[in-house]
């Protein structure tokens, strides 16, 4: 039903096709092994929020400038919720009882807000990146 | 409550519909369209809601990153097994074993990907609500919307396919792909996987990500507001990877015509 081209032979699609699909399958095999053997670098200041009663503890987290935190989300709740921020551009969901981490900046000096997708009315918070000394 | 289920078929749906768009057209025959994509569409659905279930406890693995290497790991294997695909494709090759199965891989990677995203902010709804009336219209109209979207899409992409204009089809359907794979930079960067720097442009004063046009453009070529250089630099390598590829393959063929 379906004539080959004219202009390439049988051997030849098949010898690109094979040679495509192996190309295929070791890229898929050094991106596969690459993702779950990285590591992020763990030489980052850590800091805790907390989501109770669709509420993120503390409301006001203080972080220094120009450098890049570890931040542990915990879901305390029976439902997930969702930390968004459009300032930090980072999404994430931490489902009901489970924690998830986030890394944010290096970021200059300001205010940062970010809030609970699922209950944004009571879900609110914000990071304060500040210089700090040594 | 109606217009935020509306933004989610938007966001995670209408990539689906358009990827099922560009390959209806590249397999050309409507008839054969179904039978051809739906093994994709089965295996992705069951895998999805498999996932679904799954999902709370991928996401502790690796210290709380495990969503983001998944999500990173399916737009690697979709955009893996189709950048060798287009509008030139002949149709002997598209339905030939080994590039259908390609393509069933990744039609069900991406189904996973975006409904599996999709089911998690419907159950919170859902839960949160109680609303199913307002959940059932936003649903109805969303679905309508990517619908009537995807057909409108089709058919311009069908005229320019029966005009032989296949380079803009072709690039559309690379400025897709690159959209799709270069979303990788923002996951990566999230869990510290990489460093992405900070944003070359801004774009927000025009349209913002969150807007109903900015998640349209993001499904049609991964608009982002604000791109640094590494995404940048992974959108152009991935939008410019089929064209070389197919150069590649041309180049072959020629030689192997003059032999």
């Amino acid at each position: 039903m379906y004539s080959q081209p004219k202009n390439l032979s049988t051997a030849l699609k098949n010898m690109l096709t094979n040679a495509l699909t192996a190309f295929m399958y070791v890229f898929l095999f050094i991106a596969s092994v690459w993702i779950s053997l990285a590591n992020a670098k763990d030489d980052k200041k850590i800091y805790h929020l907390s989501i109770k009663h669709h509420i993120f503890t503390p409301t006001t987290l203080t972080i220094p400038a120009n450098e890049k935190v570890k931040i542990i989300i915990e879901n305390h709740d029976d439902v997930a919720e969702e930390f968004e921020s459009f300032d930090l551009n980072r999404e994430k969901v931490i489902f009901a009882g489970r924690k998830s981490t986030i890394y944010v900046g290096p970021l200059p000096e300001g205010t940062y807000e970010y809030f609970g997708e699922f209950h944004p009315n009571t879900a609110r918070g914000k990071i304060i990146v500040v210089e700090m000394k040594p | 409550m109606i217009i935020n289920t509306i933004i989610l078929f938007l966001r995670d749906l209408l990539p689906l519909f358009i990827l099922f768009g560009y390959l209806h057209v590249f397999v050309k025959q409507q008839t054969l369209t179904f039978s051809y994509l739906s093994p994709a569409l089965i295996l992705g659905v069951i895998s999805s809601l498999l996932f679904f279930w799954i999902v709370p406890h991928i996401s502790e693995y690796y210290e709380g990153t495990g969503i983001e290497r998944t999500y990173v790991a399916l737009l690697v294997i979709t955009y893996s097994c189709l950048f060798l695909i287009n509008s030139t494709t002949s149709k002997s090759v598209l339905i030939s074993g080994k590039i259908k199965s390609l393509i069933l891989v990744a039609a069900s990677s991406f189904i996973i990907f975006k409904v599996s995203a999709f089911l998690i902010f419907f159950d919170v709804y859902f839960q949160q609500q109680g609303n199913s009336i307002n959940i059932l219209i936003g649903c109805i109209i969303g679905l309508g919307i990517c619908a009537s979207f995807t057909t409108l899409f089709t058919f311009i992409l069908t005229e320019l396919l029966e005009s032989n204009k296949t380079i803009i089809i072709n690039i559309c359907w690379a400025l897709f792909l690159a959209g799709q794979l270069s979303q990788i930079t923002i996951y990566l960067s999230q869990v510290d996987l990489i460093n992405i720097g900070p944003a070359v442009i801004d774009f927000s004063a025009y349209i913002k990500d969150q807007s109903e046009y900015g998640h349209v453009l993001k499904a049609l070529i991964g608009f982002e507001e604000s791109p640094s250089k590494l995404f940048i630099f992974i959108y152009s390598f991935s939008f410019a990877l089929p064209f070389l590829a197919q150069m590649f393959i041309t180049i072959l063929q020629r030689r192997n015509h003059h032999e």
